[in-house]
């Protein structure tokens, strides 16, 4: 099914904004070449760009700005239940900071990547991590010992993770956090990778699939299947960043004891 | 341009000076994270710029005394202010600073609803869909006035008589 769109001068700045597809854009290109009109309000447009993406102030937030954000977002969220952690504060500004100062300030280049209505689920561990991310809401339990980190979750979801220790790939764990990314709780695990807090949901699910690196929204998300489990992990850490940290964490699952 | 960047750049252009901004900005991020739930994925920009542009409406509605502070004396000094930070040199900010006054001061002069699709078309890279669901008006309409908007940019440049 085509839609004949008559190519003539009304076109001229939907082709300037790249609002139309690559046939009708090379439709417009032939008839500016016979078109003098549109060949000189062209060149105009493009001068005005240039002028106005060239020369327009754009400002910038500064630290004070991120502080003062910070200080101001809730506290405590709602319905949680008591950390087990003290330094709550030091937790909440490290979250919020990584947040606003890379994780929601993600970079330009990926606004471009435009995914409507794909994929639901990186969707939604996407929000839980953002989620805990911008609460300081972080960790339900706080330990780098994977022995505590493990029995913590039993009774609380159906799922028993594997947890593995990475601190000796300069992976710290962290602790790990009950999360709903759609109807049932999840065990989330929760690791350090340099400044970044990374997320790993851990789901059952049978056979083995080899790891797949998205960026979504400023936010890189790896997902894989292996030893019995659907591992799905987000960090504002880039795409190479999460490849490592993921080959460790693959890498510690075959070697468990 | 990072997001937060985003969120104050665009709330800069639309009330016109930097303290409302700041406010608006601050106001924004606090609704976003409680909004958290409403965002259906997609482009967060967006999104996000959108409760940045109706806090700015809320806020500045309030408060419209504090409007046109901005630009001559304002944007001279903010652009010092920034040579001392970020900016490659003190020749290069100057040279670049007497390029864009009039481009600046033309967009600052727009009536605020070409102001704002200007900013949004040419700053954010905003497409003709998104600045849509950002102010809420049709598609058609985003055409007509950022080519209106256009027309008034020439009109008020020297660059462009014809």
């Amino acid at each position: 099914m085509t839609e004949r769109i008559a190519i003539d001068c009304a076109l001229r700045e939907a082709y300037l904004d790249g609002e139309l597809s690559a046939v009708e854009s090379a439709a417009f290109d032939r008839h500016v070449a016979a078109c003098a009109v549109c060949k000189r309000e062209l060149e105009r447009d493009l001068r005005l760009r240039s002028d106005l993406r060239g020369g327009l102030r754009r400002y910038k937030a500064d630290d004070a700005l991120r502080n003062r954000i910070l200080a101001h977002l809730p506290a405590e969220p709602p319905k949680l239940r008591r950390r087990e952690w003290s330094n709550r504060r030091e937790w909440l500004s490290m979250a919020v900071a990584a947040c606003f100062g890379a994780v929601l300030a993600g970079s330009a280049s990926f606004y471009t990547l435009r995914q409507p209505n794909e994929d639901l689920w990186a969707e939604a561990i996407l929000k839980t991590h953002l989620r805990a991310t911008l609460s300081g809401h972080v960790l339900d339990v706080a330990s780098s010992d994977r022995h505590t980190v493990k029995p913590w979750f039993s009774g609380k979801t159906s799922v028993a993770p594997v947890v593995v220790d990475l601190a000796s790939a300069g992976y710290p764990l962290l602790g790990g956090r009950l999360d709903i990314p759609e109807t049932e709780p999840l065990p989330v695990l929760v690791y350090r990778a340099g400044p970044h807090l990374v997320s790993v949901t851990v789901r059952p699910a049978s056979g083995d699939r080899g790891v797949t690196v998205a960026n979504r929204d400023g936010f890189s998300i790896a997902e894989w299947r292996e030893h019995g489990f659907a591992f799905s992990v987000v960090s504002d850490a880039d795409a190479n960043e999460l490849g490592a940290f993921q080959a460790a964490f693959s890498h510690a699952l075959r070697t468990l004891p | 341009m990072p997001l937060l960047d985003d969120a104050l750049n665009l709330a800069c252009w639309l009330s016109g000076n930097r303290a409302d901004a700041e406010d608006i900005v601050q106001e924004a991020m606090l609704r976003a994270y409680k909004y958290l739930d409403r965002y259906t994925g997609g482009s967060f920009r967006p999104w996000l710029l959108a409760i940045v542009r109706n806090t700015a409406l809320t806020l500045l509605g309030q408060n419209r005394s504090t409007r046109a502070l901005f630009l001559a004396g304002d944007s001279a000094e903010q652009q010092a202010e920034s040579t001392a930070s970020d900016q490659p040199s003190p020749e290069e900010a100057l040279t670049q600073r007497r390029l864009s006054d009039q481009v600046n001061q033309a967009v600052a002069n727009l009536p605020p609803e070409f102001r704002e699709v200007i900013i949004l078309r040419e700053m954010h890279d905003l497409s003709y869909k998104e600045i849509s669901g950002v102010l809420e008006i049709p598609i058609g309409t985003v055409m007509s006035r950022l080519s209106r908007a256009r027309k008034l940019l020439m009109d008020a440049l020297p660059d462009y008589a014809t």
